[in-house]
C-alpha cells in the first residue's frame, strides 16, 4: 500500500507559508538574528518575523483569541497543509498527530513569575495551555477536525516519529487522511536549556563544517497531509516510503562515535522503503552543527554508502534547530525536493571537516532527477528517526 | 489476525510495587546500580524507570522490539526546577540536568540507555489519550510483527501542579492520583490467565451517556460480543457507569475504579482489569474531565 504526499504547510523563521520558505532557501536568506524577547543570553536564533497579533490577522481570527505561540504556528501551518491538500474533513476519517517538545512553554513563563512567590497569584489562562496536548487539541477545533488525534514528544525527533505514526494508521486502514508534523515556539526555558548544555553557537552555525561549534535554534511549525495512494484526488508531490526509529542508546543527550542509532534508523527506513543506498539520490540531513552530532550522523552515513555518498546538506542554518517541528517543516522541504528537483543550500561551509571527510551542497539547485530523499531527525534520549520521501512511478 | 497479549503487568504507586497484581519487594539501587545516576534521577524518572525495568526484567533486551510511554504532564519536578533557576540565577550558570530530564521522553530513553534496547521508542502527551495514544501505538506494533513491545505510562503530583490543578477546577470532584504502569504486549499465544488487547475507541469533546452507550454497542457488535455480556470496569464516574449499565442492560455488575484522577490514569484501570476481571470480555470506559473518553476492549479465553 502506497502512501501519498498530498499537502504542505510551514512556517519558519524564513517564511510565513510553504512559498516563502522556497523562495528563502533559492535565494539564501536565513532567518538568524538576536532574540527579540528579554534575555541575557546573546545568541543568534531564527524566530518567526511576526508577533503573535500578525499571525493572528493573518488567519482571520480576532486578536483576543488567546493562544500559545505554540499553537498559532501550528494551526497556521496545518491549515495551509489542509487547504492545499483540498480534502473535505467532514467527508472522511481524518486525524491529526501534532508535535512538539514544549507545548504552551511561552505562556507558562510569564505565568511562572507571579506563580513563583505565591501559588495563589498567577492569571490561570497563562497556564491553561501548559500541556502539550493544549497545542494539538487547538488546531483540532480551527480545523474543524473531530476525529483521532494525539501529540507525539520525543524532543528533536517529534515530528518524524508523528510523520511515521500517521502512515502507519493510514497503511492499517484506521484513518483515510492525516495531517502530521510538528510546531515549537521558542521560549526563555529552551534557550536556556540549551545554553546549560553548552552546545549553542553565539556565532551562526556552520553545519559540517571544520570550525562548527554548535548550533542556533529556531521556530516554527510544518505539517503534511498523507492518504493512501488509491483515495488521493489531487497529484500528490510524493509518496512516503520509508520511515524507522531506533535508539542511540549510548547517551541522555550525546550520540555515539558510531552513530550506531542513525544507522539503525536510515538502514531501517531503506529497508521498510525496499530501497538500496545506491536509490538514494539527496539526503536532508539532521546536520546541527554541534561537533558530536555532525560526526556521529556522518560516520553512520559513511557506514551506510561507504564512498558513495548522495548530496546531502543541512538547512539549520536557515531556520535554526526548531526541534519538535524540525521535521515537519523539513518534511515539507524534502516533499518539494523530490517533486521539483531541490537541492537546498547548507550555508556556511567552507572548510572540510578532517575527521568527516565530507562536503555538502552549498548551491540551491533545481530540476534534478531525485528519485528518493532520505531525511533524518534526531534527539535527547538518543532518539533517531529517518524518513524517506520518493517520487511517483 | 494473531492476538495481541498482554503477558506482563506492573504497576509502581505509593513506593508498592506489583507484577501481574502480586506485591513484590525491590531495591532501586539493585536495578539502578550507578549511584551517581541514581543521584541524579528525579522522583518520576525513578518510578519510570523502576517500575520499566521489573516489567522487561525478563526479556533479554534484544527481544524487545519497542519501548512506548505515555505521560500527560510529564517530568514536572524538573521543569520547575530549571525555570525556577532560570529566574534565580538570571539566565546564567545553570545546572543541565533537570533541562535534560525535563524531557517529556526521558523515561523511555533511560529503560533503553540502561538496558541497551537499541528498537522504535516513542512517546506520547496528548492529556487524558495519552495512555490510549501509546496503547494504540503498540498494538498496531504487535500486529505489524514485532514481537515484545513495553508499554507504559507515568505521571506524578508536584505542589505546584496540584496547585494549578486545584485552581484550574479540575480537582473538584476527584484528587489528584500519580503512578507508573508498564506492560508487555507481544503476539503469543495467549494463556488461560492471560488478556488480549482487542479494540481501543477514543474521543474528545463532551460525550453524553446516550452516545457513549452508541460507542460500546458498534464496538461489541464490530467485534461479535453482546454489549449486554460485557464486565465493564469503570474508570468514570458513577453516574455514567449506572446509565450505562442500564442502556446496555448489563448481566454483570461494573467493577468501579475510578477513585482519584489523573492524565494517565487508564494504565492503572489497565491493571486492575488484568487482575481482577475473569470474564471473557472487559470493557475499560475511561472519562478524564469529562473532554477525553476511551473504550478499551479486553478479551480471556
Amino acid at each position: 500500500m502506497k502512501i501519498a504526499v498530498t499537502g504542505l504547510g510551514a512556517v519558519s523563521g524564513i517564511g510565513l507559508d510553504v512559498d516563502e520558505n522556497i523562495d528563502a532557501l533559492k535565494h539564501k536568506r536565513h532567518g538568524m538574528e538576536k532574540p527579540h524577547f528579554f534575555t541575557h543570553l546573546d545568541v543568534p536564533v531564527s524566530e518567526v518575523k511576526v508577533p503573535n497579533v500578525t499571525l493572528l490577522e493573518y488567519l482571520g481570527y480576532d486578536y483576543n483569541f488567546f493562544l500559545s505561540r505554540t499553537a498559532l504556528f501550528g494551526i497556521t501551518a496545518a491549515r495551509e497543509a489542509l487547504s492545499d491538500s483540498g480534502i473535505d474533513v467532514h467527508k472522511m476519517r481524518v486525524g491529526l498527530i501534532s508535535s512538539t517538545s514544549v507545548g504552551g512553554m511561552d505562556l507558562s513563563e510569564e505565568f511562572y513569575y507571579s506563580f513563583r512567590e505565591n501559588h495563589e497569584h498567577g492569571r490561570l489562562r497563562w497556564v491553561s495551555q501548559h500541556d502539550c496536548g493544549s497545542s494539538t487539541e487547538l488546531i483540532a477545533k480551527c480545523l474543524h477536525i473531530t476525529g483521532f488525534r494525539t501529540t507525539v514528544s520525543t524532543a528533536c525527533s517529534s515530528a518524524g516519529n508523528a510523520i511515521m505514526l500517521g502512515a502507519r494508521m493510514l497503511k492499517n486502514n484506521m484513518l483515510d487522511a492525516v495531517i502530521a508534523g510538528g510546531t515549537d515556539a521558542l521560549c526563555k526555558f529552551t534557550l536556556n536549556g540549551f545554553n546549560s548544555l553548552m552546545i549553542l553557537d553565539k556565532e551562526h552555525c556552520r553545519p559540517f563544517d571544520a570550525t562548527r561549534a554548535g548550533l542556533n535554534l529556531g521556530e516554527g511549525a510544518g505539517y503534511i497531509v498523507m492518504q493512501r495512494l488509491d483515495d488521493a484526488k489531487r497529484e500528490p508531490y510524493c509518496l512516503l516510503t520509508g520511515y524507522a526509529n531506533a535508539n542511540d542508546a549510548y547517551h541522555q543527550t550525546g550520540c555515539s562515535p558510531e552513530g550506531n542509532g542513525a544507522y539503525k534508523s536510515m538502514s531501517e527506513a531503506m529497508a521498510v522503503a525496499g530501497l538500496q543506498p545506491s536509490d538514494i539520490d539527496y539526503i536532508n540531513v539532521h546536520g546541527t552543527a554541534t561537533p558530536n552530532n555532525d560526526l556521529s550522523e556522518a560516520t553512520a552515513i559513511r557506514r551506510i554508502f561507504g564512498d558513495r555518498v548522495p548530496p546531502f546538506s543541512s538547512v539549520k542554518a536557515f531556520i535554526g534547530h526548531t526541534l519538535g517541528a524540525s521535521e515537519g517543516i523539513e518534511a515539507v522541504y524534502s516533499a518539494l525536493s523530490v517533486k521539483n528537483g531541490y537541492i537546498y543550500p547548507n550555508l556556511n561551509f567552507k572548510l572540510v571537516d578532517p575527521n568527516i571527510g565530507l562536503s555538502p551542497e552549498t548551491e540551491f539547485a533545481e530540476g534534478r532527477n531525485i528519485r528518493n530523499v532520505l531525511s533524518n531527525a534526531f534527539g535527547f534520549g538518543g532518539n533517531d528517526t529517518s524518513l524517506i520521501f520518493s517520487k511517483i512511478d | 489476525m494473531k492476538p495481541i497479549t498482554i503477558t506482563k503487568s506492573c504497576q509502581l504507586k505509593a513506593d508498592v510495587l506489583t507484577v501481574n497484581g502480586c506485591e513484590e519487594p525491590f531495591d532501586f539501587k539493585e536495578l539502578v546500580a550507578d549511584a551517581s545516576l541514581r543521584r541524579r534521577m528525579s522522583r518520576i524518572v525513578k518510578m519510570g524507570v523502576a517500575c520499566g525495568l521489573k516489567c522487561a526484567e525478563d526479556l533479554p533486551s534484544d527481544s524487545i522490539d519497542g519501548i512506548v510511554t505515555a505521560t500527560g504532564l510529564g517530568c514536572l519536578g524538573d521543569t520547575e526546577k530549571f525555570m525556577e533557576s532560570i529566574v534565580v540565577n538570571n539566565e546564567r550558570l545553570l545546572n543541565p540536568t533537570p533541562f535534560i530530564q525535563s524531557t517529556f521522553n526521558t523515561i523511555g530513553g533511560q529503560i533503553a540507555l540502561l538496558r541497551g534496547i537499541h528498537s522504535y521508542n516513542v512517546t506520547y502527551v496528548h492529556r487524558g489519550l495519552s495512555f490510549e495514544s501509546a496503547l494504540i501505538d503498540a498494538a498496531m506494533q504487535v500486529a505489524e510483527g514485532r514481537r515484545n513491545i513495553l508499554l507504559g505510562a507515568v505521571d506524578e503530583i508536584t505542589a505546584s501542579s496540584a496547585d494549578i490543578q486545584r485552581r484550574l477546577g479540575m480537582t473538584r470532584d476527584y484528587e489528584l492520583g500519580e503512578g507508573a504502569n508498564f506492560f508487555v504486549l507481544n503476539a503469543a499465544t495467549p494463556g488461560s490467565n492471560q488478556t488480549t488487547v482487542v479494540d481501543i475507541d477514543t474521543r474528545s469533546g463532551k460525550l453524553t451517556d446516550d452516545e457513549l452507550s452508541k460507542l460500546i454497542i458498534e464496538m461489541a457488535k464490530r467485534n461479535g460480543i453482546n454489549a449486554s455480556d460485557l464486565c465493564v470496569v469503570a474508570n468514570c464516574n458513577a453516574a455514567t457507569t449506572d446509565s450505562v449499565a442500564n442502556r446496555l442492560s448489563l448481566k454483570n455488575k461494573p467493577l468501579p475504579f475510578k477513585t482519584c484522577e489523573y492524565h494517565t490514569l487508564s494504565a492503572q484501570a489497565l491493571d486492575f482489569a488484568i487482575n481482577n476481571s475473569t470474564a471473557n470480555n472487559t470493557l475499560i470506559i475511561s472519562d478524564y474531565q469529562g473532554i477525553n473518553h476511551s473504550l478499551i476492549l479486553l478479551g480471556r479465553i
